[in-house]
């Protein structure tokens, strides 16, 4: 899922490396010295991830991965996808160099995105709820990721629902095995370590530390 | 500093041997169930067949890249032609214009790629052989004897048929043969190994080493 170069139009892509400075600088900002070796394995898991083919029948399909970023760095996914998509840009030239904005915006959102529904689990108390967050998360990584997709393609004059639908179509079985793996693995680090994952409550008071998640986002995994 | 370093050191050592197990085992079944395919990348190539242009769009994994639309710009970008590729991702067209052309296939959902046919890869050359071969043949004719001129005249216009004949089965017959060279071509250049893989990731992990430097030092 990346856009490659000379399909759109100067001002998108502008935009896109707009919007993804933007992004990049407040959320490298978060970025803590005891994140960084967890942000560095989590991009290499990342880059690699959508270079490698599973084949399924006559087709193969790739991970993407978005999901599981936003899962375990929450908003730090944003400079970890931003740096896995420079790289398989400039080694193995997925998507193009002026559309790393763009592309940067549709993997990274989608890690933000996911990121947003796994934070939802706080507010159910359901068994294996790491498992069924960590799976929507995957997949909402992937459908938020074809939304942008077909956002940014309506302005190369392809319909925006015709786009929209074939897109998340031809999405619908990576949105699945990545919702397998995702959620597998949230609910694996959940059990062997649970604070390597994004927007872990402290063991501390449950009641304060919920209002303080939802308030503060940022701050969760942040061992001070 | 180095009680940060050491405090540092000891959390990375501690919390993350069973996350790295479970990574590097990851990592190994994905290496092992393909060790040759990588993405969706679209990729294409063309070139020409006597008078025609042949282009091909494909995806890493051997995919046609069918119903794509693709078109042909001359070197001032002005579009020359367009047409949709065919089940076998492939689109044939005359040549229009005597110049070096790009040709770009778009398959939709952001995928396109780009081919540049330069102008001296045009048949030209082909062309210019076969004048020239007439020519030789009317000057022969022209030399003949006039009895025997009838005879020669269906003769050479045989000969000259053969020779067309034989040219475009020639052409059609290399073409043919140099066809899964240049598609082998076009997947090794863009084809990467394993050993970029590896340096992707030493790029990682050395970036963030930088960046953790640069932390470290600002923190007392």
């Amino acid at each position: 899922m990346h856009i490659s170069d000379g399909i759109l139009s100067a001002p998108v892509l502008i935009a896109g490396f707009i919007g993804t400075v933007a992004v990049a600088a407040y959320t490298l900002r978060q970025l803590d010295l005891d994140d960084i070796p967890k942000v560095s394995v989590i991009t290499s898991v990342f880059f690699v991830a959508s270079l490698i083919h599973i084949p399924i029948g006559p087709s193969s399909i790739h991970l993407i991965l978005g999901g599981l970023v936003g899962v375990v760095l929450g908003i730090r996914a944003f400079p970890a996808i931003m740096l896995g998509i420079i790289l398989q840009t400039i080694l193995f030239g997925h998507g193009g160099v002026t559309v790393i904005g763009v592309n940067t915006m549709m993997l990274g959102g989608g890690g933000l995105m996911a990121y947003a529904v796994w934070q939802l689990r706080h507010h159910f108390n359901i068994k294996k709820k790491e498992m069924i967050f960590g799976g929507l998360a995957g997949a909402m990584g992937i459908f938020s990721s074809g939304i942008v997709l077909a956002l940014s393609l309506v302005t190369t004059g392809e319909e925006f629902i015709a786009t929209a639908w074939y897109t998340l179509i031809a999405h619908i079985p990576v949105m699945i095995i990545e919702a397998l793996v995702v959620g597998s693995c949230a609910a694996f680090l959940a059990k062997v370590k649970p604070d390597a994952l994004a927007g872990q409550l402290p063991l501390a008071p449950a009641v304060t530390a919920t209002a303080a998640e939802t308030t503060k986002p940022s701050n969760e995994d942040s061992p001070k | 500093m180095k009680a940060y370093h050491t405090k540092n050191k000891a959390i990375i050592a501690i919390s993350w041997q069973p996350v790295r197990r479970c990574i590097t085992a990851m990592a190994t079944i994905l290496l092992l169930v393909s060790p040759t395919a990588f993405a969706h990348k679209l990729n294409m190539f063309a070139y020409v067949e006597g008078n025609k242009i042949f282009a091909e769009g494909y995806f890493t994994d051997g995919k046609k890249a069918k119903n794509s639309t693709i078109t042909v710009f001359d070197p001032d970008n002005n579009q020359l032609l367009q047409g949709i590729s065919d089940k076998d991702g492939q689109f044939t067209f005359a040549i229009p214009k005597q110049s070096d052309l790009r040709i770009t296939v778009n398959a939709g959902m952001g995928h396109q790629a780009e081919y540049l046919l330069l102008k001296n890869e045009l048949s030209e050359e082909t062309e210019s052989a076969l004048t020239t071969s007439i020519a030789t043949a009317s000057k022969s004719a022209n030399a003949n004897d006039n009895s025997d001129i009838q005879h020669t005249k269906s003769s050479q216009v045989t000969t000259n048929l053969d020779n067309d004949a034989m040219r475009t089965e020639i052409e059609r017959a290399v073409g043919k043969a140099i066809k899964p060279l240049m598609r082998e071509l076009s997947t090794m250049r863009s084809e990467k190994s394993l050993a970029d893989i590896i340096g992707g990731i030493g790029f990682i992990f050395g970036l963030f080493g930088v960046a953790m430097y640069f932390k470290s030092r600002q923190q007392p």
